[in-house]
């Protein structure tokens, strides 16, 4: 493992438990899905964003003990947003919470394309291979869902719940600006925030649904309501056995 | 020649030969060399170094293609150690699939890969007019088309 700075390792941190989270979330939809082909289009999502998670984890974390510092830290220890933590138990709020996400997801990988960071400038290229799949799977119903009015509503009422809690995933970390000034990511999270809100802006306009876009950051060190017991979920299958190799 | 150059290059061409004899688990009948996903293979010191590219970063089927490289490696007792690397770059792309393995995934699988010029054409029929229908398929590594002409739908290798 490379050795890094803290400020290196609190961003990439982040975004590890950001992808972590979303990518848990979304593959409780596993045998879930409103129809069977988004019910598979969920599980290649989340396969996707864990194992961009994986990725960035084995960055920071010896590989042999990525699996419990994933699972098994103090929930104190994580660094995630609540956007992606957030249970999202209805599809309406699935589907536009992954909208909302992979439309930020986007923009911080091409921030880490020059990374100074070894071997992350590269991860971000081929993340971005992947996100160009997920945003226009995103995409693909957020542009249909203002042609039948129930669909709309319920959309609607989505981004209702969730646009004031979309901008934590612009939260910064503690020791940001020095990550920029190292190199690590190319522009702050303000600064991204701005785009993410113009983009989010113009695309709710093209797509005629109303929403409210604005950035309320939240607190990185902070979890939000019902972490623990999806975080007890998650540690289930490793606590059975934590000596296993699996 | 010396007889050591010669030995060295035999050993290198069992390994190769090994590394190639790979099959992938998504696709029976294709190697992984076939896909693209063979790198460099190396002996020196009868120790074998082999990078390896993943189709994509979350892939569940590396920890078995290591695995079943490693076996069919050490199966030739040509070299005591084999050191398999999962490389982040280059980046996998579908131009990393040979010609002929593009024909067959069409023929067995009915998957096909966009043209370098980002075309589709129909494993099926061979029209051209196959139009994108969804960027999430089947599986992860695939997305779903529509041939309009046999009106099939076609799954494309991603
Ligand atoms: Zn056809």
């Amino acid at each position: 493992m490379i050795e890094l700075s803290t400020a290196a390792k609190d961003v990439i941190l982040a975004f590890a438990d950001d992808e972590h989270m979303i990518g848990s979330r979304h593959a409780n939809w596993i045998g879930l899905g409103p129809f069977l082909e988004e019910d598979l289009a969920f599980c290649s999502i989340a396969q996707d964003e864990l194992g961009h998670a994986l990725a960035l984890y084995d960055l920071i974390v010896p590989s042999s003990e990525i699996d419990r510092f994933a699972l098994l830290r103090d929930p104190s220890q994580y660094r995630s947003c609540t956007l992606a933590e957030l249970e999202c138990a209805t599809w309406d709020l699935a589907l536009v919470r992954h909208w909302l996400y992979d439309t930020a997801e986007e923009l911080r990988w091409k921030n880490l394309l020059q990374s100074t960071v070894p071997g992350l400038a590269d991860l971000a290229a081929q993340a971005l291979r992947d996100e160009a799949f997920h945003t226009s799977h995103a995409e693909m119903f957020m542009t249909r869902m203002h042609r039948d009015e129930s669909a709309r509503l319920k959309v609607e009422a989505a981004l209702a719940v969730l646009l004031p809690a979309a901008g934590s995933v612009w939260s910064p970390t503690d020791t940001e600006a020095e990550a920029v000034a190292e190199g690590v990511i190319a522009a702050s999270s303000e600064t991204l925030s701005q785009q993410w809100v113009d983009t989010v802006t113009t695309d709710l306009e093209r797509f005629g649904l109303a929403g409210n876009t604005g950035v309320t950051l939240g607190d990185r060190t902070i979890r939000s309501q019902g972490f623990e017991s999806f975080h007890t979920s998650l540690g289930e299958v490793i606590s059975l056995d934590t000596a296993a190799i699996w | 020649m010396n007889s050591r150059t010669l030995t060295d290059r035999a050993t290198l061409e069992a390994v190769q030969f090994a590394v190639a004899s790979v099959h992938d688990p998504e696709y029976p009948g294709v190697s992984i060399a076939e896909l693209g996903l063979v790198e460099t293979v190396r002996v020196e010191d009868s120790e074998a170094t082999i990078d390896l590219i993943p189709t994509y970063g979350g892939c569940p089927a590396l920890d078995f293609i290591a695995r079943d490289v490693r076996n069919a490696v050490m199966a030739t007792q040509a070299v005591t150690a084999c050191t398999i690397t999962w490389l982040r770059a280059p980046i996998w792309t579908p131009d990393r699939v040979t010609g002929d393995v593009r024909r067959f995934l069409e023929s067995e699988f009915t998957v096909t890969l966009r043209r370098s010029d980002g075309s589709l054409v129909c494993p099926v029929c061979g029209s051209g007019t196959v139009r994108d229908t969804a960027p999430m398929g089947p599986s992860r590594c695939r997305s779903l088309a529509y041939c309009d002409d046999c009106r099939n739908p076609v799954e494309v290798m991603r």
